[in-house]
């Protein structure tokens, strides 16, 4: 018989998509269809006849030799898979690739002729597709379960860790090898808690929050770890996988906000004192500025009037020469205007409106000077001890404040000790730190010249203290004080930049400390005042003031010293006149006076035609003009409101002179 | 010269299966039957045989356990496993235990060749 | 459940076919390990004809529900279904046995199906064979299939509606590279082929030696 005819339907075979094989109860090959000649190469002439053995010479056939036994003697069928069995048979594709198969043998023929049909199938694109999606699958697992900083667990529906990410292999610290296959319950402390979470999930019935459980490193340490479970199938296979989040950081966390809780209240209570402290600090400051501005406002409009007063009073005198009661009175009113303008000056004093006219002084050789003086005013019953350190550094301040605040201090020293007792004074260099600057929010840090005055008097009590720096506040009986000295002191202290501080126990005594910011400079030689008789002059004076009759006043008194006066009532018309090219010496003008053009711009403008004039400024209420602080520009001479005439004339001459000296030096 | 062979089986069939082969060859020999590896290792004592034939698959002890117990007992006593699990790690280990293997069903011609082995080798019977 | 219409079969006749099964398993075996490349081990095998409501019962008890069965058919002079059957919680264990430890959870479940199907035709195939040819018969056997389910779902597959077929009901243990797997090997015969079988059994044991009684000292 013809072997391709073997089953008679050589057509269908040849149509078929698979490789159909028959084999006889010999073992051989009875019929090999087109597929099978294409994907083995091997035509049907060349193999009919022979055993798959010798088709396949030196290929491994595995079960297929047995199976086709089992086939042909007891008619058992057999499946051979390319999953379990890759690339059995050397086949190919029609592209001449690996053809990947499944084969199946089963038995065939008749009772009589015993036959076997091996029927190959091509699996190669499912293969391929599987290995695809499986590679899809992985990439996307990868990126989210192999990367994941969560522990991701997968046990089966009996508990067995079947799988685990590599964040859970860190977690536990086991290797891979050693978790796969392992009860999980044996990781965990909380094995209860583990069995609840997962077994729930299986069960369909998954806890809705977080469970957390503490987990046992293989190296013995614990690990808190927070576990949501789910269930999934796969055929006909439950699992259930858990994420478990590593909590250890977030317990951290959460016992140190406890704590910070637990002392959260000291912590507030600690804050709410220091604000407190602050805010009174700031209140006071701010009464004491606001004071000041009240008082300043007063005591300058106050010192013009008096300025008036006192300026035709002298003129009075004048007149009124011969008459001898009429000159009494009129030294009488004139001692009034000279008091009144000292109490005004205490209260610019205060309202540290006072223009300053500081100088470097070095403070130690300055209080010795004062030594006399101080005796004089404190009396006998008082020791006065001075402590003053050598190498004291400079300080940039008015004298003449300084010695009348340590008078005001030491008058109140001795008032307080009621005429018997101790007084030390001292003077340091100190460093006030930040953490002082903190304490006392209002003082700079930095390096100071303090100056200390201590009394054994009375003391003062905390109401006392309070009140201490406020003008006309006095604790003497009434009329024997004028309640200004200390706020002068206070005055004076601010304006200069530097830090005032009382100290004081009842019964004890008081000490009181200024400290004076540090000058670098060197000492400026304190120009004398010198108490020459009153000289005028011949010179021609320029007078700026916008005040008529402040400015009648004023050139009287110029007139009667013999000098000769040009009159302006603003800047503006004062440029004017020296614009002109008059030949003036001096320029007098008041600070502050209305119109575009400023006294200071005046002077500057009137030095660049004449280098050599004088300028001399008046003023009440300098602060405005001048630079903050109340400090003039070097070169620059004041005369403060209200001035005796004996003042001006002093201080015309000598500025007059000035002027002279550096036109000759030129 | 007539030997004394022993046929453990816990099968009465398999039993019979290799009393069939054994007269096929040997038809004057003795024959002992045994069911379980207690009996065997009784007969053994008892009656000396010089050949066992032992199937591999019983309750209780295995046939390869009892094939080195015999062995123990009586050096003398010529075992074969018998079994159709002819896997090459249980021959193996019958050839460990100083027995032969023979696949079941057994047939006369591998029982011959057990039995004709040449004069001398430890598998022989002289 | 009565069985006065079930076949029984006599002690000897029982012996005969645990001996057959023995056999069948014993080669099965050899097949096996080809597949997994180690020793596999069986345990004696333990056989009964139930009728089906027993063997039901049999897989129901042990509390293991689910199960995952390999089916073939089988046709020729005894006809009927063999089923390897064992818990679906033990098959990853055997796909693993079968493929290799060092796959992942994600290709053992994709090579689930093929590894059991291969595994079942090796065990199922042996048994069958060997019976076959102790009977000197041909069977014609089908290709494997898997499918899961439980006891009743695969002894009610048959298109025999007959609540008194009988269930050649064979119980073996095999251990693989790990863990031991329990399974279970089912022949569903319908009444016919139950006789038969029978037939054929006393046929076997004459052609063996005799059903009467044999010429050597017994000590059973």
């Amino acid at each position: 018989m013809q072997a391709s005819d073997a089953l008679g339907a050589t057509a269908v075979l040849d149509a078929i998509d698979g490789g159909v094989i028959v084999i006889d109860d010999a073992e051989r090959v009875a019929g090999w269809n087109r597929w099978m000649e294409v994907a083995s190469g091997f035509a049907e002439a060349q193999v009919l006849g022979r055993t798959l053995a010798e088709i396949f010479a030196g290929v491994d056939l595995k079960r297929l030799p047995a199976a086709i036994r089992a086939a042909l003697g007891s008619g058992g069928s057999a499946i051979i898979t390319h999953a379990l069995n890759p690339a059995l048979l050397p086949l190919q594709t029609r592209s001449q690739r690996p053809l990947f198969h499944d084969i199946t043998v089963s038995p065939a023929g008749s009772a009589q002729a015993s036959r076997c049909l091996v029927f190959i199938s091509d699996v190669t694109m499912a293969t391929k597709r599987e290995r695809f999606l499986r590679l899809r699958q992985n990439a996307r697992y990868d990126a989210v379960v192999a990367r994941a900083a969560d522990v991701i667990l997968t046990v089966d529906d009996a508990g067995v860790v079947q799988f685990i990410n590599a964040a859970g292999v860190s977690q536990f610290g086991y290797p891979e090898t050693e978790l796969l296959g392992r009860a999980a319950v044996e990781m965990f402390q909380t094995r209860d808690a583990w069995i609840a979470n997962w077994r729930s999930a299986l069960e369909g019935s998954p806890f809705s929050q977080p469970v957390e459980l503490i987990a046992q490193r293989k190296d013995g340490s614990a690990s808190y770890l927070e576990a949501s479970a789910s269930r999934w199938s796969s055929g006909t296979r439950t699992f259930v996988t858990v994420i478990l989040r590593d909590i250890n950081q977030r317990r951290a966390t959460d016992a140190a906000l406890r704590e910070l809780n637990q002392t959260l209240e000291e912590r507030v209570q600690q804050r709410t004192a220091q604000l407190m402290k602050a805010e009174e600090t700031l209140r006071q400051s701010q009464k004491m500025e606001a004071i000041g501005n009240l008082t300043g406002g007063i005591a300058h409009d106050f010192n013009n009037l008096l300025h008036i007063i006192g300026a035709n009073l002298h003129l009075l005198k004048r007149d009124v020469a011969g008459n001898e009661p009429a000159q009494l009175r009129v030294q009488r009113a004139l001692d009034g205007v000279a008091r009144s303008a000292k109490l005004s000056s205490q209260l610019l004093a205060f309202a540290r409106q006072q223009p300053l006219d500081p100088r470097v002084i070095h403070v130690e050789g300055f209080i010795r000077d004062m030594d006399d003086m101080l005796r004089k005013a404190v009396g006998d019953g008082i020791t006065i001890d001075m402590v003053l350190d050598a190498g004291l550094w400079n300080t940039l301040v008015d004298p003449g404040n300084v010695e009348n605040a340590l008078l005001n201090l030491a008058i109140n020293a001795r008032d307080a000790m009621e005429g018997r007792g101790r007084l030390k004074i001292e003077a340091s260099n100190v460093n006030l730190d930040a953490d002082y600057a903190r304490a006392n929010p209002e003082v700079m840090p930095g390096q100071y010249v303090l100056l200390a005055v201590t009394d054994t008097g009375t003391g003062m009590t905390a109401e006392v203290l309070q009140q201490a720096f406020d003008p006309f506040f006095t604790t003497k009986p009434d009329g024997r004080g004028t309640g200004l000295g200390l706020s002068m002191v206070y005055g004076f202290v601010k304006q200069s930049g530097g830090h005032i501080k009382i100290d004081s126990i009842v019964g004890q005594g008081t000490c009181i400390r200024i400290y004076l910011p540090r000058s670098l400079q060197a000492e400026d030689h304190l120009v004398e005042v010198d108490a020459t008789p009153v000289a005028g002059g011949s010179e021609m004076v320029l007078v700026a003031e916008d005040d008529d009759s402040v400015r009648d006043a004023v050139v009287a008194m110029f007139n009667d010293l013999g000098y000769r006066v040009l009159k302006a009532r603003d800047a503006q018309s004062a440029l004017t006149i020296i614009e002109s090219g008059m030949p003036i010496d001096l320029l007098f003008t008041d600070v502050v006076m209305p119109g575009p053009l400023q006294s200071t711009e005046l002077a500057r403008k009137a030095r660049e035609r004449m280098p050599h004039l004088a300028v001399l400024f008046t003023s009440g209420y300098s602060q405005n003009a001048l630079a903050p602080g109340g400090r003039l520009a070097a070169e620059v001479e004041l005369l403060s409101k209200p001035y005796s005439r004996e003042a001006l004339a002093r201080k015309v001459r000598h500025v007059l002179t000035s002027a002279a000296e550096r036109r000759s030096r030129a | 010269m007539t030997r004394k062979v022993l046929i453990v089986d816990d099968s009465k069939l398999a039993r019979m299966a290799a009393i069939k082969a054994l007269i096929s060859l040997h038809p004057d020999w003795t024959r002992l039957e045994a069911a379980d590896a207690a009996t065997a290792l009784e007969l053994v004592q008892r009656e000396t045989p010089d050949v066992a034939l032992v199937d591999f698959n019983m309750p209780g002890m295995d046939g390869l356990t009892l094939a080195a117990e015999v062995r123990q007992l009586d050096p003398k006593v010529r075992v074969a496993v018998i079994s159709a699990n002819h896997q090459v790690e249980v021959v193996r280990r019958a050839h460990a235990a100083g027995a032969a293997f023979l696949p079941k069903p057994l047939t006369a011609e591998a029982l011959r060749e057990f039995l004709g082995s040449t004069p001398g080798s430890p598998q022989g019977v002289p | 459940m009565t069985d006065q219409t079930m076949v029984s079969l006599s002690p000897l006749e029982l012996d005969a076919l645990t001996e057959l099964v023995n056999l069948g398993v014993g080669n099965a075996a050899v097949g096996l390990r080809e597949m997994v490349k180690e020793e596999v081990l069986l345990s004696v095998p333990k056989v009964a004809i139930l009728t089906r409501q027993q063997a039901i019962e049999n897989l129901g008890e042990g509390a293991v529900k689910r199960l995952v069965a390999v089916h073939q058919n089988f046709d020729g002079d005894i006809r009927g279904r063999a089923l390897l059957m064992f818990p679906e919680a033990q098959s990853m264990e055997l796909v693993r046995a079968v493929v290799g430890g060092d796959l992942s959870l994600d290709d053992l479940i994709e090579l689930e199906q093929e590894a059991l199907a291969e595994t079942g035709n090796i065990l199922l195939n042996g048994c069958l064979s060997t019976l076959a040819n102790s009977f000197g018969r041909t069977l014609r056997v089908s290709l494997p299939e898997v499918v899961h389910g439980d006891g009743s779902e695969f002894f009610n597959l048959t298109s025999w509606p007959r609540a008194d077929d009988g269930v050649l009901f064979i119980y073996i243990n095999f251990a693989l590279r790990r863990g031991d797997i329990q399974g279970y090997l089912a022949m569903l015969l319908d009444l016919p082929s139950l006789v038969t079988l029978k037939e054929l059994l006393a046929s076997y044991i004459v052609s063996i030696g005799g059903a009467t009684t044999t010429s050597a000292t017994n000590a059973s």
